[in-house]
């Protein structure tokens, strides 16, 4: 017991010892007053640093708050205001122009169309849209006309698909599609060889499946139609969607496009049909020169008909530019044809244009400037393989021009328009156009 | 009678096409839009609409029509621009919580 005791009293002596040892002489350092309230100073600092920080982060968290509740009451708002959207659903809309164009050619100066375009967009469910726009204009002899321009059924089948059906715009290209409604063309007309009498596919009668597919981060759609197809007609070939087949051969045209990034898109066209060589009248409008060809109408030889294009568009901030390139062949050349004595040529066609539109908004602080929008287009349409056609159709087109957007959709457009025939006995001319539009 | 032959196999396509395509237009529905506006949805579609409305024609104002009139509307621009359907219904969720 007693020796544990010693033991005890040597070890505890040895530590306190050893510990007096070790630790540095504090009173030493302290013992200098000014060195201790400089330390203090900056501890003081720190502190008041450190404070200040907090207030900070207690701010912000405030504000974070703030903007959460602000968020969430944005919601609460969003859902008590936002109209529940019935099953069947609907929506009409449409435009409408009138113009003046003043011409020193062949034609007389004249107030044109008048046209009232009204389109109607049923939806049921996330299932269906049915879709028709009429046009609705006075013709040059003064009745008034009406064309359905397209009435169609989509069903809206799957994100990547939708499945068309009935009569829809022609997908060939962009003009026809998506540029010829008055409010949204940035020029007064159609380039030469685009729209009636042109040779773009206006419109099909048939079904059509088209889509948008992300591949990675750029989007790549397509549009493949299936229809009556083309028919021959007084000036040609008419494409537009016919109610009836005239031959069991189904037209079959579409487009591919590509957004290599999100400001430029190129598409690429096609169609490919067999047109009877008669209309219906059984006139033979293909093969006028043949002798003897047959005169029965359901015994008549259908020809291949094929075109091709390719098209591109850039919209970035106040640009608009775009540019399209159609190229048309029927082939003529048959067995009908092998009695004749002078060779008949396949009918050829080629139309494109390049457009480039520059909005002037936000070049100065006038609000009238910023709504202004000059824009130039030249364009080219030739016909090969019968005179009378190359003659009629055959013309060079420059435009220059200049629009007012009174709203996104409501524009006043200027332009002057030279158009020179390729045919020598026709005189060019000059035309000053106005035209007022109003999409709703 | 070939004629006839033809004339069917044309429609029993299409009547097939479109059951396929009511069937599962219908099976997608159940998964559509949801009821709540939700801000990310809307963020993407404010992102969505600045890149494809423009395309074509000038942007319409978003105040320019109802929440129902721009269903109608972005299905149809859904149709004629080839939008994918997600991304429409993005836009729509925009468009509706900023015509307010
Ligand atoms: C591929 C070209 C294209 C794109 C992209 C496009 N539009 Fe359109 N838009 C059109 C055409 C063409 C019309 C005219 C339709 C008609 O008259 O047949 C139109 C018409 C409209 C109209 C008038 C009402 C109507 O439906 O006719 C509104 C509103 C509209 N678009 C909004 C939008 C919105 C919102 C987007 C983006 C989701 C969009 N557009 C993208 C081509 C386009």
């Amino acid at each position: 017991m007693k020796a544990l005791s010693y033991w005890g009293v040597a070890v505890s002596l040895m530590t306190t010892v050893s510990a007096v040892a070790l630790t540095p002489p504090t009173f030493a350092q302290d013992a200098n007053p000014e060195v201790l309230a400089e330390k203090l100073k900056l501890l003081e600092l720190e502190i008041e640093k450190l404070k200040q920080q907090l207030q900070k982060t207690e701010q912000k968290a405030e504000k974070g708050e703030k903007i959460a509740k602000k968020a969430n009451s944005k919601v609460a708002y969003l859902e008590e205001k936002s109209e529940t959207i019935r099953p069947s659903s609907w929506h009409l809309a449409g435009y409408a122009d009138v113009g003046i164009e003043v011409s020193n050619g062949e034609n007389s100066d004249t107030f044109t169309s008048g046209k009232f375009n009204p389109a109607f967009h049923f939806q049921y469910k996330d299932l269906i849209l049915f879709e028709s726009e009429l046009e609705i204009s006075t013709s040059n002899t003064g009745e008034t006309e009406i064309d359905v321009e397209y009435s169609q059924l989509d069903f809206l089948l799957h994100d990547n698909a939708v499945l068309v059906a009935g009569k829809f715009l022609s997908p060939v290209g962009q003009f026809q599609e998506r540029l010829h409604p008055s409010w949204i063309n940035r020029a007064v007309n159609a380039p030469a060889g685009f729209g009636h009498g042109g040779i773009q596919p206006l419109s099909e009668v048939g079904l059509m499946l088209r889509g948008g597919v992300p591949i990675g981060n750029k989007l790549f759609t397509y549009s493949v139609a299936i229809g009556n197809g083309p028919r021959t007609g007084h000036d040609g070939v008419e494409l537009e969607g016919f109610g009836r087949d005239d031959n069991s051969n189904k037209g079959l045209s579409g487009r591919f496009a590509f957004f290599p990034v999100d400001e430029f898109e190129i598409g690429a066209s096609f169609l490919t049909a067999k047109v009877l060589e008669e209309d219906a009248d059984g006139e033979s409008l293909i093969a006028a020169s043949i002798e003897g060809g047959s005169e029965d109408p359901t015994n008549s030889t259908s020809r291949p008909y094929n075109l091709w294009g390719a098209d591109f568009a850039y919209t970035r901030g106040n640009w608009d530019i775009r540019g399209e390139y159609l190229n048309a062949k029927l082939e003529r050349d048959g067995p009908n044809n092998a009695s004749v004595s002078e060779p008949i040529n396949d009918l050829k066609w080629e139309a494109w244009y390049a457009q480039a539109a520059y909005r002037l908004s936000g070049l100065t602080n006038s609000t009238f400037i910023d709504k202004l929008e000059p824009v130039v287009r030249y364009g080219r349409f030739t016909a090969e393989g019968d005179h009378e056609m190359e003659d009629e159709l055959s013309e060079k087109r420059f435009n220059l021009g200049l629009n007012y957007w009174a709203t996104p959709s409501v524009v006043v457009k200027t332009g002057l328009e030279f158009r020179s025939y390729l045919a020598e006995h026709r005189e060019d001319d000059t035309r000053l156009q106005l035209l007022m539009s109003y999409g709703f | 009678m070939r004629k006839y032959g033809k004339t069917i196999s044309y429609l029993t396509a299409v009547a097939l096409v479109t059951l396929v395509g009511l069937g599962s237009a219908g099976a997608a529905q159940t998964k559509a839009k949801p009821k709540k506006p939700d801000p990310q949805q809307i963020a993407r579609g404010a992102k969505a609409w600045a890149k494809t409305c423009a395309r074509c024609h000038n942007m319409r104002s978003v105040k320019d029509n109802s929440d129902e009139e721009w269903h109608v509307d972005v299905t149809h621009m859904r149709v004629r621009a080839n939008i994918p359907g997600n991304v429409a219904r993005d836009i729509e969720a925009f468009l509706r919580a900023s015509n307010k």
